[in-house]
């Protein structure tokens, strides 16, 4: 791995130095415009991200390098800016996706704290902006425009994962969780008084249908034994 | 005792001048939820997030009659994030006032609203915290249930599950 300015100073002439900068620029908002779009996030400009990045030192590494290993504790994270890495899981480096710029790589493991949850290895040539783990809290902690941006950004991307788990935790909860009713009272207003067809609805799979059907012609009533029943529960 | 007051005496928010508290809560939806009430339904197209004042709540996954409590938040916290923070999502959890609540709806187009950036500032920086937190909880319950699922064979279900979902999002 070697590093390097963000910007590569190649131009000489004032006029190209600005041009340089004007093509950097450019290309810094395109990069800004795309984490914001593949991360879905809200609330944040591309020039605020672009702001930040171009303030950041540059890692390159060439084919076949390791940018983090599985297990290693995460003490920064990368902005993907040029080319593809493949992401690779247990001990026989199971592939389980190439991740093309832009994106945003290893921030989890700095916000959580938890160890790198796998290993990224170059694909080609590849180009990252680093943030380490102190300037990024630092930078959160900031009330500047592009602190916000990085804030909205990783909350975007936070609340994706949590989404995504979420929905495996959903998988997992008719084995793993406690049985409720199912849909309570979803779409029935409060205090409104509730019929024998509505319990009968409720549980409609374990009745009968001819005793549904007739569900419309019976009122609940409630009774001395209820109130009773409710006094000793 | 009112709700602003005791958005102002949230720890958080002290340091905020009365000027800026007065403004997010004018610019806020002040709401009330009694106990057993949904904030959010899992499923439901998740439009902003609410700031929980008072109170406290369940977060629950819902799968058909079966339900996995994931979590609960109380004053200070943010629930339902990916409406504010993303666009275009679904709600992935169904939160629950457990005691009576009093909580602030943000809507999403707030987020532009400079004139109430101090505290959402903050708001978004306790929101980093409380979601790492949230993050690593969420990792151990679905690493708890993988292996219980698989017994010994641990490691091919951790692979599979958690770690399959997580990089299918970020990769490191």
């Amino acid at each position: 791995m070697t590093q390097q300015a963000f910007t590569p100073p190649t131009a000489t002439s004032f006029r190209d130095r600005r041009r340089q900068k004007t093509e950097d620029d450019l290309q810094l908002m395109q990069l800004a415009a795309g984490l914001i779009r593949s991360s879905h996030a809200s609330g944040v400009q591309p020039r605020q991200l672009a702001t930040l990045i171009a303030g950041l030192p540059a890692d390159l590494f060439e084919q076949g390098e390791y940018i983090y290993v599985e297990g290693d504790p995460a003490e920064h994270f990368h902005f993907l800016i040029d080319g593809t890495v493949r992401v690779l899981v247990g001990d026989h480096e199971r592939e389980l996706i190439q991740l093309r710029a832009p994106a945003i790589l290893g921030h989890l493991g700095v916000l959580t704290g938890l160890p790198r949850s796998a290993t990224v290895q170059a694909c080609g040539d590849v180009r990252l902006a680093r943030m380490s783990h102190r300037e990024l809290w630092r930078v959160v902690a900031s009330d500047d425009s592009a602190a916000q941006g990085l804030r909205r950004m990783l909350l975007a991307s936070m609340s994706q994962l949590i989404s995504q788990t979420n929905q495996r935790l959903v998988e997992l909860a008719p084995r793993h969780g406690r049985r409720v009713a199912a849909n309570p009272k979803k779409d029935q207003p409060r205090g409104k008084q509730q019929t024998a067809k509505d319990v009968v609805s409720a549980l409609a799979d374990t009745f009968d249908p001819d005793l549904c059907a007739q569900a419309d012609n019976v009122t609940l009533v409630k009774t001395a034994a209820d109130e009773r029943h409710r006094y000793k529960g | 005792m009112t709700v602003a007051h005791d958005f102002g005496a949230l720890p958080a928010f002290r340091a905020c001048s009365a000027a800026d508290l007065n403004r997010f809560v004018s610019t806020t939806t002040t709401r009330h939820f009694a106990p057993k009430t949904p904030l959010i339904r899992q499923g439901d197209a998740a439009q902003g997030a609410w700031l929980i004042v008072s109170g406290r709540c369940r977060v629950d996954v819902v799968a058909g009659d079966h339900a996995l409590t994931i979590g609960h938040a109380g004053p200070g916290e943010l629930v339902g994030e990916l409406g504010l923070f993303t666009s275009g999502s679904r709600r992935s959890a169904t939160v629950v006032a457990e005691t009576a609540v009093a909580a602030f709806g943000i809507p999403m187009d707030l987020l532009d609203n400079d004139t109430i950036a101090p505290v959402l500032a903050i708001v978004e920086r306790r929101a980093l915290s409380s979601l790492a937190e949230r993050v690593r909880h969420n990792t151990g319950s679905v690493r708890r249930c993988d292996d219980a699922d698989a017994g010994a064979n641990t490691s091919e279900s951790w692979s599979a599950g958690f770690v399959g979902t997580l990089h299918r999002l970020f990769g490191g």
